[in-house]
């Protein structure tokens, strides 16, 4: 790394308050107050300082958890530091003095926050943090990389590890951020007790285990059990709202601006499933739950059609819709269902002739892909029959063989996709499912090979896929509950779908659709462009995208609140889903991770368009 | 190079898949002109692009005339399938 000019670190209140300190006093984190403010109520910060009522929190600028307890620069210039800490003295090193060098790596860096110090027997440390957005953003100089059994779990205490880079002194400067209302809410929520193991975490080089481990556990649990009873009122509120208002998602033709409201019967579906879940749950909104659940359902049943459901009032009925719909509770009219089984026992999604119909789409060139038996359309509905007492005409091996086009057809997150065929794979493996069931073996086949893609869809820092961290993190936790991956890297999810949510970045997109474009201009385009990210050549044939986004936030809301009902263990190590980095084999099934849901659409329409090429 | 060879390649651009996935498999836009030229069809970005607008009007005139719907279709009036796209 070269090494450049930098500003004075000691422009920064936090530097100048490290800088009145004496070396000797070894360890402080300086926090700039007037920031912290932004995002914390006054009886949070004080909770978090450990500072009495009598303190007027307006006329400090920085505040330094130091030797002895609290010190502080005041916004009139003067240091008032704790008794015990001892203060700077002349011709000696300041304890800010003692760590300057390493505001090389740090540029300009520690507006916000600045913590510098060692343990004993311990390497010294550096930490600076910048603050935007309500984001804590820096680095940290390390001896060695972070490490800990507990690592995935920082989310809890909304920590992010964004990466790191080597230092020519065999040290590591680490890139973090910490969004700062959930670090507050986490240690409001165990009482401010830990508040010295976040200290404790970076000044031991971001070692995750030990007391940190343990810590972080519990801040796991109290977050998501917080969590899960913030988003069963929200589900609740939701509910209410979309039927009186009629709220729906938003479709985007290929390269629109605009968005039109499309699409209002497959999220009352989610809604409902994530209702289901507060009732069986003991929580205090059990009943109120119950009761919107129960709207719900009559809603639903007052809008079918020949005893299935389309995507929207009015729209023709779907096997992929029905199969969303029922998620509510609800059962179709399974002998209408049969109509849209396949030849090769599965579902189509929807009915096609020559002339359209009142229950048929019109048959077409375009959408010739549609025309094909739905992987996890077909994994859903064969798991309501199952529910339902009633037969199935396939088994894990039809599901093992059809297993490369796993993710479907409309399903944008690919742990949508697997949660589908998870659902299947859970009921196939309870005893006596079917007489049609395959072999115990071809079960755990189909099981481990959904957990192997689960495992190819984590990223480094431990969640699941690169856009829509609710839809992507939330499916891949009720994934896990059906193959009974309960662990530490569940949890990790159930956190990753909290922040997502508490702090959303994007508009979610649940469901994509993609029509085939034979124009000649379009051709032309494809042909006269470099790259195109909606190119998606499959068979020679340019695909348009449609997108169904989720401004409402309708089936983020209801998926983000039933994964969090489900009850993992912080504390269980994570050996039957290690990040996908470490692991070494090759996925059974074809699978990719991409970075946008336009990306992902395309890739997954290419599965689905061999009838355009026969 | 000739315009009669630019429309004689987006014709078989059009009809012969083959032919159109192996020239869209080269990356850049030079490199499939390249592969284009290899095959006979020697044109000019400039000669597709004038040929192809032709075509385009052509075939907006045909629909049209048709009454066939586009994609991209505003739900709120012809809605009647799941998933966009084509109205019944």
């Amino acid at each position: 790394m070269a090494e450049r000019a930098i500003r004075s670190p000691l422009r920064h209140s936090t530097a100048r308050l490290l800088a009145a300190m004496d070396a000797s006093a070894g360890t402080a984190v300086a926090f700039h107050l007037p920031s912290v403010r932004t995002v914390a109520s006054d009886e949070q910060v004080r909770g978090m300082f450990f500072l009495p009522e009598e303190i007027d929190l307006d006329a400090i600028e920085a505040v330094a958890m130091a030797p002895g307890g609290p010190s502080f620069l005041m916004r009139d210039g003067h240091v008032q530091l704790h008794p015990d800490c001892p203060a700077a003295r002349v011709y000696a090193p300041t304890l800010f003095e003692a760590h300057a060098p390493d505001f090389r790596w740090l540029e300009d860096l520690g507006a916000f926050c600045i913590g510098i110090g060692r343990l004993e027997q311990m390497p010294p440390v550096t930490l600076a943090l910048n603050f935007e957005d309500g984001f804590a953003r820096g680095a940290a100089v390390f001896s060695s990389s972070p490490c800990g059994e507990a690592l995935d779990l920082l989310a809890a205490i909304g920590v992010r590890l964004l990466g790191e880079q080597p230092l020519p002194d065999d040290r590591v400067l680490v890139r973090l951020e910490n969004r700062i209302a959930a670090h507050v809410d986490a240690a409001a929520l165990s009482q401010y007790r830990r508040t010295m193991n976040c200290n404790l975490f970076f000044m031991s080089h971001g070692n995750a285990s030990g007391e940190i481990k343990e810590g972080l556990e519990a801040a796991s649990r109290v977050r998501i059990a917080a969590g899960r009873e913030r988003l069963a009122q929200a589900v609740i509120d939701l509910s209410a709202e979309a039927l009186e208002k009629g709220l729906s998602l938003q479709m985007r033709v290929s390269g629109a601006l605009e968005t039109k409201p499309y699409g209002d019967l497959v999220p009352l579906g989610f809604l409902g499933m994530a209702l289901r879940r507060i009732v069986d749950h003991d929580s205090p909104l059990a009943e109120a739950a119950a009761h919107h659940l129960s709207r719900i359902q009559k809603y639903l049943q007052n809008h079918r059609t020949a005893g299935l459901w389309g995507y929207a009032r009015n729209c023709i009925p779907t096997s992929t819709d029905t199969a969303l719909v029922c998620l509510a509770g609800l059962l179709p009219d399974f002998e209408s269902l049969e109509q849209l089984r396949g030849t090769d026992g599965g579902f189509m999604p929807q009915l096609v002739t020559e002339v359209a119909g009142m229950l048929s789409m019109q048959r077409s060139p375009a959408t010739m892909h549609w025309e094909e038996e739905d992987l996890p359309t077909t994994a859903l509905l064969e798991a309501l029959r199952l529910d339902a007492g009633l037969g199935i005409q396939t088994d894990a091996n039809w599901f093992l063989k059809r297993s490369a086009r796993w993710c479907g057809l409309y399903f944008i997150p690919p742990t949508l996709g697997l949660w589908a065929l998870a659902r299947i794979a859970a009921r196939l493996g309870r005893s006596g499912a079917s007489e049609q069931q395959a072999a115990d073996h071809d079960v755990a086949l189909f099981r481990e090979t959904i957990r192997e893609n689960l495992a190819a869809l984590r990223t480094e820092e431990g969640g699941f896929g690169r856009f829509d961290p609710v839809l992507q993190n939330g499916f891949a936790v009720l994934a896990m509950e059906e193959i009974d991956l309960l662990d530490r890297t569940t949890v990790a999810a159930q956190l990753r779908v909290l922040d997502g949510w508490e702090a959303p970045q994007c508009v979610e997109t649940p469901f994509y659709s993609t029509v085939v474009s034979a124009s000649t201009q379009a051709m032309v385009d494809d042909l006269l462009q470099n790259s195109n990210p909606e190119k998606a050549l499959p068979h020679g044939c340019r695909h348009q995208v449609s997108l169904y986004e989720d401004p409402a936030r309708l089936i983020v809301t209801a998926v983000a609140a039933a994964a969090l009902h489900v009850e993992a263990n912080p504390s269980m190590e994570a050996i039957f889903l290690p990040l996908s980095g470490k692991y070494t084999k090759t996925p059974r099934a074809g699978l990719r991770c991409l970075d946008s849901p336009t990306e992902q659409s395309l890739y997954h329409v290419q599965s689905y368009c061999i009838p355009l090429k026969a | 190079m000739s315009l009669e060879q630019a429309q004689q390649f987006i014709e078989r651009m059009k009809t012969d898949e083959a032919f159109r996935t192996k020239i869209m498999a080269v990356e850049e836009v030079d490199g499939r002109l390249n592969l284009a030229k290899a095959e006979g069809y020697d044109c000019t970005v400039e000669e597709i692009k004038s040929v192809s607008t032709e075509l385009s009007d052509a075939e907006l005139n045909s629909v049209v005339g048709a009454g066939v719907l586009t994609w991209g279709y505003d739900p709120s009036y012809h809605c009647k399938s799941a998933y966009g796209g084509k109205c019944c």
